[in-house]
């Protein structure tokens, strides 16, 4: 099955022929683009990182001696952590949600596996097996689970740490462990992410406008199953060059 | 998906640009890996938070050489440690000269007065090592103490038969705290100048604290301004927030710590 999600997103005034082959010299940097996240996707990630953000800065604050002295209002800073975590899901139950999450869930679906090249891939530190990389790298993969795993338990062991007063005291006791623990490894996990992004400026465009050039694409994702890969199909246009622009 | 490689693909004879490639799936099956660490990540959340509890009395227990002497330092960030979390409810922490420093003592009183460092140190002085127990659960073990019993300093001022309580301000215009005229007299309760063997620091409520040593770290009041004698007592600060006015360490704020030791 090829992912119907994936669409090549033309500029609109050189927009290539239907049905064409897309010429090398054409491709390469001709400005054509790939459609890499959708709205949905977008909105997800940006609304979710501001959240993170004010959650890892409130948490700061309340963890280190020095920043709680200088920052004081603790009152505040506390309030301001325990509902923007407790918020911190909505934006992508959201997305996940309707009609609006198709590709969301799609990409999510991603990153469950990795294949024996990937995995080769990874521990080569990407020397070896880069034909096998798609739309995401293996590297993204666990990325997106390292995150996703770290802010369930950082979610639960807040609300435990909150409203946990039922609880044995032991329990909040590791409750209050693990957070510190994984609020730790998460912001180094998270510095990493932003590090990457500030020098991957083209992936980070991709989620800042939703599309990459076609040429980086090809390059750093080789096996990204997007229509422009594809030989063009005898007869009709694939329909999603028949449609037109895509409107999403 | 097609089971194909690159270099063998039937596709291959279409040299069309953007073709030579293998299509997804080329490389094996796919190992739930990815899940696998999601999944992971939340079992050893739960685990810890089920034995968390032991394993950080443990990194408590080796880390106690790096940090008991500072309440502080690197070492007290690594989780698990023990160390102080310096709480203050406004935009920062007054800070006091001890020369400038005095404490005023009014109320139901027959002889209200004010006594500055100088007189405090001056009075009969008392040294407790016991653990700062917060609500929120951390406790910094064997803390030394010193200073002058509040007992000491309310029967001085000669409280009138209507006091049955105390009420405490803050330097920082804003924290409250109040005791039983009855808990005030005990002899774990005292006006602290000392902590951590050293005169009190600023973030730690200097230059005069309050160190209620069964009762949970809010009751403690920093920067201790007055002491006033009250027919009853306006809730403190974090008790208009919710805390339970009586806060024994074990036995309030639905907490079951180990008693202060």
């Amino acid at each position: 099955m090829r992912p119907s999600h994936n669409r090549t997103l033309p500029r609109p005034p050189r927009s290539p022929a239907p049905g064409k082959p897309t010429a090398p010299a054409k491709s390469n940097g001709s400005g054509e683009h790939v459609a890499r996240f959708d709205r949905t996707e977008r909105a997800v990630h940006w609304s979710t990182a501001v959240l993170v953000l004010v959650l890892v800065a409130t948490g700061a604050i309340l963890y280190i001696p020095a920043l709680s002295v200088a920052v004081g209002r603790r009152l505040l800073v506390e309030d301001t952590h325990i509902y923007v975590g407790v918020a911190l899901f909505v934006p992508i139950l959201a997305g996940m949600a309707g009609r609006w999450g198709v590709r969301l869930r799609a990409d999510l679906r991603q990153m469950k596996g990795l294949s024996g090249t990937e995995l080769a891939w990874l521990r080569s530190l990407g020397r070896r097996g880069g034909d096998a990389i798609g739309k995401f790298n293996p590297g993204q993969k666990l990325n997106t689970n390292a995150v996703g795993g770290m802010l369930v338990v950082l979610f639960v062991t807040g609300l435990i740490l909150r409203w946990g007063n039922f609880l044995p005291v032991s329990v909040r006791t590791g409750a209050t462990f693990v957070h510190d623990v994984f609020a730790v490894i998460f912001t180094i996990v998270i510095v990493g992410h932003i590090s990457f992004a500030l020098t991957h400026p083209q992936a980070l465009r991709s989620m800042v406008k939703g599309w990459v050039p076609a040429h980086w694409a090809r390059r750093h994702a080789p096996a990204w199953d997007f229509p422009a890969n594809r030989p063009p199909l005898p007869g009709r246009a694939p329909r999603w060059r028949r449609r037109g622009f895509p409107r999403w | 998906m097609t089971d194909t490689t690159k270099g063998t693909s039937p596709e291959g004879e279409a040299q069309g640009p953007g073709t030579a490639l293998p299509p997804p799936g080329a490389a094996g099956p796919i190992k739930p890996i990815g899940r696998r660490l999601f999944l992971g990540l939340i079992g050893a959340g739960a685990l810890g938070t089920v034995f968390g509890d032991q394993l950080q009395n443990f990194v408590g227990t080796v880390l106690r050489p790096l940090t008991n002497s500072s309440g502080g330092g690197l070492a007290a960030l690594i989780p698990g440690a023990d160390r102080f979390r310096f709480y203050t409810v406004t935009g920062g922490y007054p800070v006091i000269e001890k020369d400038r420093y005095s404490l005023s003592v009014g109320g139901l009183v027959e002889r209200p007065f004010t006594l500055s460092y100088a007189d405090l140190l001056k009075l009969p002085r008392t040294q407790l090592d016991r653990d700062f127990q917060c609500v929120t659960g951390w406790r910094v073990p064997d803390v030394h103490w010193a200073g002058v019993l509040l007992g000491d300093i309310i029967d001085l001022a000669r409280p009138g038969a209507a006091a049955r309580a105390v009420e405490f301000t803050s330097y920082d215009g804003v924290y409250t705290e109040s005791l039983a005229l009855g808990e005030a007299h005990r002899n774990d309760v005292i006006v602290a100048y000392e902590m951590l063997g050293a005169p009190v620091t600023t973030d730690h409520g200097g230059p005069v604290r309050l160190y209620v040593a069964p009762m949970y770290g809010y009751k403690s009041a920093k920067w201790l301004k007055s002491i006033t004698l009250v027919k009853q007592a306006v809730p403190g600060f974090w008790e208009q927030q919710g805390y339970d006015i009586d806060a024994w360490v074990g036995n309030s704020n639905g907490r079951h710590d180990a008693p202060i030791s």
